[in-house]
Order: C-alpha cells, then structure tokens, then sequence
C-alpha cells in the first residue's frame, strides 16, 4: 500500500458532489500538487485526509492508517502537519504562543520544543517578533506562522491548503522555497494549488482535479500524455492558400494561424514537417523558422478542464 | 481523557480571556460592582436605620422591688426586677426586665432582657436577646444579639443577596463561553485545531476549565468581599457578624460552582451549534433563569430558602449537570461545526 491512498473516495454536501471517484496513490517522500480551479474538491479531500471530515463513501489511508477510523484517526493527526485555508491563528496570543500549543498539542516535549520553536520562528525571519500578539503581523507573516505551526511537531506528512494564496510574490516564492526545501528533506508534502507554475516548480507529481481526477503525472508526462505534438511555422506571409494546403495533408489533424505563426498539430513532426515545408512552399509560402512547439503544463490543465466541463 | 492537554487546551484560552478587555471587564467589575454596590446601597439605609453602638454602660443599682409573673398596666416603675410579666401602658425606668412582654410603655435607661416589645419607645436602654419588636420606636437603645424581627430581616435580606451569588456564576459563562467556542469559530482557529491529536473530551474539558476556573474565582472573590463589608457594615448594629450563615456557605461552596457548571455545558451545547456570538450570549443568559426561580420558591412560600433545602437543589443540579457535560460530549459534532462554517 502507498504512503497516501484513496480508493473510490467521494464526498457531497446535500445535492452538491464535492469530489469523487478520487484515487490516488501517493509515494512517501513524494512531493504531490493538487491541482484545481475554484470549487475543484481540493479543500474537501485534504479535510477528509486530515480526518476533519468523513468521507460519504470510500475509503482513504495515510501510513497504513484508515481515515475516519479509530484510533487510526487519531494516529494520522498524530503523524501529519495541517495547513487550512485560512491561517486560523489566535491573534491575541503571540507568535511563539501560537506555536507553542501546537507543540504541546502534539506533544512535543517541553525541551525540544523550545529548539523547535526558536528554529522554525528563525527559519521564516520572525524570530525577532516572536513575543508580538499575532494581530500585529502581515497577512504574509501570519501565512508563515500558520506554515510552520504544521511542523512544530516534525511531522512525516504535510498537508497544505495552497499555502502562498494572498502572499506577495517574493512571500509566495520564499514558501515555495520551503517546500522545496522540504521536498528534498524527504518529507511528504500534500500541496493543494490552482496556480499551475507552483505546482511545476515544487510537485514531482501533479494531480489535476475537478470534483474527479482528470489526470496525474509529472508535467512531462502529461503533456506527453495529454498534447499532440505540433510544429510551429513562421512564414513571412501566412496566407489562407497556405493553410488550406496543409489542411489538405492527409497526417495533419489541425492547423491553426497564431500571431502570424502556422501551428500544425500532427502525430509524428520528424517524419511530416518536411512534407508540410514542401507543401507551404508550393503554395507560395516563404518559410523563415520551423521550431518545435514548447508544451505547458498550463496547455494541458486547461485542456484538461475543458475535455472535463 | 489526558488531563495535560485538556490543561493545555485551559492554559491558552486563559492566555486569551487575559488579554480580551470584554472578557476582563465581565470578569471583575460584574461581579466586584455587585459585591462593592449592593452592600452599599441596601445594606447601609438599613444599617443606618437600626439602633446602633454598643451595649450602653448602665450601672443599676440594686433593685427597690421585685416583680415577677405579673400583669401591669399604667404603672411607673423604677429601679425594679420584673421577669415573667405583662407591662401595659406604664412608664420604666432605671430598671431590669427579663422574658416579659412591653406594650404601649415607655422605657428608659433599663436592660431589656429576652423581652417581647410592642408599640413601645425605648430610650438610652439596652435591649438584649429580644423577642418580637415592632411598632416601636428605639431611640439611643443597642440590640444585642436574639432574633429580634429586625435581626430576621436582615438575615432575610441578606439570604436573597445570594441570589447574586449565584447568577454571576451562572451569567459569566454565558458571554466567555460565546467567545471561546464562537470565537474559534470565527476565528477558523478550530479547523487546525481539530486536525491534532487531540479527543473531543480533552477540548471541551479543557475550554470548560478555562471558564470555569475565572468564574469561580471572580465569584468567591466577590463573595468575599460581600461578606466582610455586610460584615463591617452590620456588626456594630447588630453586635454579631452576620455572614456567612449556613445558608450563605452552603450556596456559595456549592449552589454556585453547580451553577456555574450547568452554566458552562449549557453553553458549551449553544456555542457548538449556534454561529453568531450575539445569538450564543442571548441564549446562553437563559441560563440564570432556573437561578431566578430557586430564589423565587421561598418568596411564594413553597420552601424556606436554608441550608437543607439547598442541599437539596445543589443534589438535582448536580443530576442535571452529569446529564448536561454527557450531552455537550455527545452533541458535539466536530465535522458539523466545520461544514456548517459561513
Ligand atoms: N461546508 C460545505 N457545505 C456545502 N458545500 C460545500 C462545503 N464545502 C465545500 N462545498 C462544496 O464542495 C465543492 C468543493 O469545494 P472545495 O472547497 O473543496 O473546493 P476547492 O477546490 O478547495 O476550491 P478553492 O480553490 O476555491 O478553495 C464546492 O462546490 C463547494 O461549494
Ligand atoms: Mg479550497
């Protein structure tokens, strides 16, 4: 069994389904982006991972421990670190107050907790602000705060709710740092996100979901998976005599005029963009570049999503 | 249940309430403004009415006569013994008068011992252990110690004091409790919260604590208080400290911690289903009403408000409060407090 598993999992609120069909399997040490517009399920299954919320049906396991069982819950909170949505901090107690009843929470010793606590408060800059009420801090410092109250206890899985959601860019990259960091530490981290360049940077694996899985992978593999290959011509001219001869190529499945750029979608370049160069040449085209076309993830997401709505 | 994280749980919502000036002002000033101002405000008018000072210094000398189980009417009578009597319209001076009955006399310079008083003027004596007084006039004339009808008054008035003694305990809860549960809701503070390992019986053991403990203290605290200003108050006038009576210390040790924690699980059940802190106060004040109605009962006489008869209540209270603390458990639905958020 995988270090994260879910079979068949599903939950709704009322008539609304939230997520179904979900089944993941995700490696210790891997480093997993969910991925998803608004209302995707995101939140909802990393709730149901985190034993907040049962699931309607399936099941799900984190270490071997069954979510929604006792005392298997009770082990999962034990063994992952939660970031939600909202920070959730207690504003009128301090920074290194926050994190200290986490630490006992979790039941950290009262001796490694202090190191701990001075470590993480070090690590994001607000060792200085420690005895400030939370109140008196940034949106992007509370982020922070809530970030490493999921770790006080150094746990083997975090869960995060996109967790650079209202930070400024330079926050945003600092967190994704982190993860990186953390990534490289062997930690298993859970990342939900809707932002497509966070979860290239961070993830080793990306899931994309809405209400179902659509798809998971590297980014590589799914735009492998996911794209057909395309050649992209730049003409000095792209005329519709042009187009129209390379539409008429039996192997081209699409062509398409972009910023003056042919693009022709076709299962193998190699063997057919000499063929297509002739038949732009007889056409009366001038061909100035042909380069391969770069594939996203972002290509794929949204291809994706669209094959899905 | 691990009592060190319910500790733990209690430790940081106190750290909280002690920096919530709402909380801190409900705390101390609700209940010290009872404690300080009503002892000021009923007790002193009624202090300042009583004869006052202490046993005047009277030195009788050896009584001319001796009376005893008589009945007298529209004598003048002084430096005499009377005991066992019945004195009616006379005039008594300079004299000594056990277990008799005065009315309509006039009384001057004499020790009252053990005697019945009606539509009498009693002037520079000392009235000591009486019976029945009313209808009369006490001019420069000290009670010392009985139950005379003004001591029972008193000690009336001052048994419905506890009334207060037991609606703080009641009504602190109420807005602490829609600031603890509430509060963390709003705050989405519970959300993180519920994700340690950490049992639905630590938490709400924990944030009960946390109530507790302040309200207990700010009410023995103001009980306190209460007792040694009557206390000072009433002692010169009466020549005994009146409080704590049996009753006061029954209600107090007891009455008030049951309610206070009937208080508590009351709200603790609100607050859990309720997500706006107006509306948890509002119900959650409901909860002084079976307070109201305890000290109601004796006032249309269907009991005599006593240490037994609250022995009585404190036990059903304490039936009920089992009964609560096991519903608050049980109703507490951690994932319907975060699905039902807004
Ligand atoms: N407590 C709830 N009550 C009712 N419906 C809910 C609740 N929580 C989520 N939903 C519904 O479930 C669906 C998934 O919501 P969820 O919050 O999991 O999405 P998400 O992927 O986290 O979105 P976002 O990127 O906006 O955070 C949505 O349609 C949402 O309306
Ligand atoms: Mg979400």
């Amino acid at each position: 069994m995988e270090f994260i598993e879910t079979v068949d999992l599903k939950r709704t609120f009322g008539d609304i389904v939230a997520v179904e069909d979900l089944n993941l399997r995700i490696r210790e040490g891997e480093v997993f982006a969910f991925l998803g517009p608004n209302g995707a399920g995101k939140t909802t299954t990393v709730r149901m991972l985190t034993t907040l919320i049962h699931p309607t049906s399936g099941k799900a396991y984190i270490g071997g421990n069954e979510v929604g069982r006792e005392p298997d819950s009770m082990n999962i909170r034990a063994m992952t670190g939660f970031l939600p949505e909202a920070p959730g901090l207690y504003e009128r107690l301090s920074a290194a107050r926050n994190l200290d009843f986490y630490g006992r929470l979790y039941g950290v010793p009262e001796s490694r907790r202090k190191a701990r606590i001075e470590e993480l408060l070090k690590w994001i800059g607000l060792w200085k602000r420690r005895d400030s009420p939370v109140a008196t801090f940034s949106k992007g410092m509370r982020q922070k705060i809530a970030i490493v109250r999921a770790m006080v206890h150094d746990p083997q899985i975090l869960f995060l709710d996109e967790p650079t959601a209202g930070l400024d860019p330079s926050a945003a990259k600092t967190v994704r740092d982190f993860l990186v960091d953390l990534g490289s530490m062997g930690k298993t981290i859970f990342l939900n996100t809707h932002n497509l360049s966070e979860a290239e940077r961070v993830s080793t694996r990306i899931g994309v979901v809405s209400t179902q899985l659509l798809a998971q992978g590297t980014p590589k593999e799914l735009a492998a998976r996911y794209l057909k290959p395309a050649s992209v011509f730049r003409l000095r001219e792209a005329t519709e005599d042009v187009v129209q001869a390379v539409d008429a190529l039996d192997f081209v499945e699409e062509v398409h005029v972009e910023d003056g750029e042919l693009h022709v979608s076709l299962e193998d370049p190699q063997k057919g963009n000499p063929a297509i160069a002739k038949a732009v040449i007889a056409a009366g085209g001038e061909i100035e570049f042909i380069v391969e076309k770069e594939m996203g993830l972002e290509e794929v997401y949204l291809r994706l999503l669209e094959d899905a709505a | 249940m691990r009592f060190e994280k319910a500790w733990t749980v209690a430790a940081k919502e106190m750290a909280e309430f002690r920096s919530n000036k709402y909380v801190l002002i409900t705390l101390l000033l609700l209940p010290l403004s009872m404690a300080v101002v009503m002892p000021l405000a009923l007790v002193l008018p009624i202090a300042s009415q009583a004869p006052s000072g202490e046993p005047l210094p009277l030195d009788l000398p050896p009584p001319d006569m001796t009376i005893q189980g008589e009945t007298l009417v529209d004598r003048v009578l002084v430096n005499a013994s009377i005991s066992d009597s019945v004195i009616r319209g006379s005039v008594i001076r300079d004299s000594r008068v056990m277990n008799s009955t005065l009315v309509g006399v006039t009384v001057e310079g004499s020790i009252l011992e053990g005697v019945t008083i009606k539509n009498s003027v009693i002037r520079g004596s000392n009235v000591i252990e009486p019976g029945e007084i009313s209808g009369s006039n006490l001019v420069n004339s000290p009670i010392v110690g009985g139950e005379s009808e003004f001591v029972n008054v008193i000690l009336l008035l001052l048994d419905t004091f506890l009334l207060f003694f037991v609606i703080i305990p009641a009504a602190i809860p109420a807005l602490m409790a829609s600031y603890s549960f509430v509060g963390e809701k709003l705050n989405k503070s519970l959300e993180p919260l519920l994700a340690t390992p950490t049992t639905d019986g630590e938490l709400l053991f924990g944030k009960a604590l946390a109530i507790f403990l302040p309200t207990m203290g700010a009410t023995w605290l103001s009980g306190v208080i209460f007792i040694l200003l009557v206390n000072l108050l009433l002692e010169p006038t009466l020549g005994f400290a009146p409080l704590p009576t049996p009753t006061w210390l029954v209600a107090l040790v007891l009455l008030a911690p049951l309610f206070a924690t009937l208080s508590i699980t009351a709200n603790v059940i609100i607050s859990s289903r309720v997500s706006d802190v107006r509306a948890s106060q509002q119900l959650g004040a409901l909860v002084v009403l079976p307070a109201i109605f305890l000290f109601m009962l004796p006032l249309f006489g269907v009991i005599t408000l006593g240490p037994v008869s609250i022995l009585g209540f404190a036990g059903g209270l304490l039936g009920v409060n089992v009964v609560m603390a096991f519903l608050a458990l049980r109703l507490f639905r951690r994932e319907e407090i975060l699905v039902s958020w807004k």
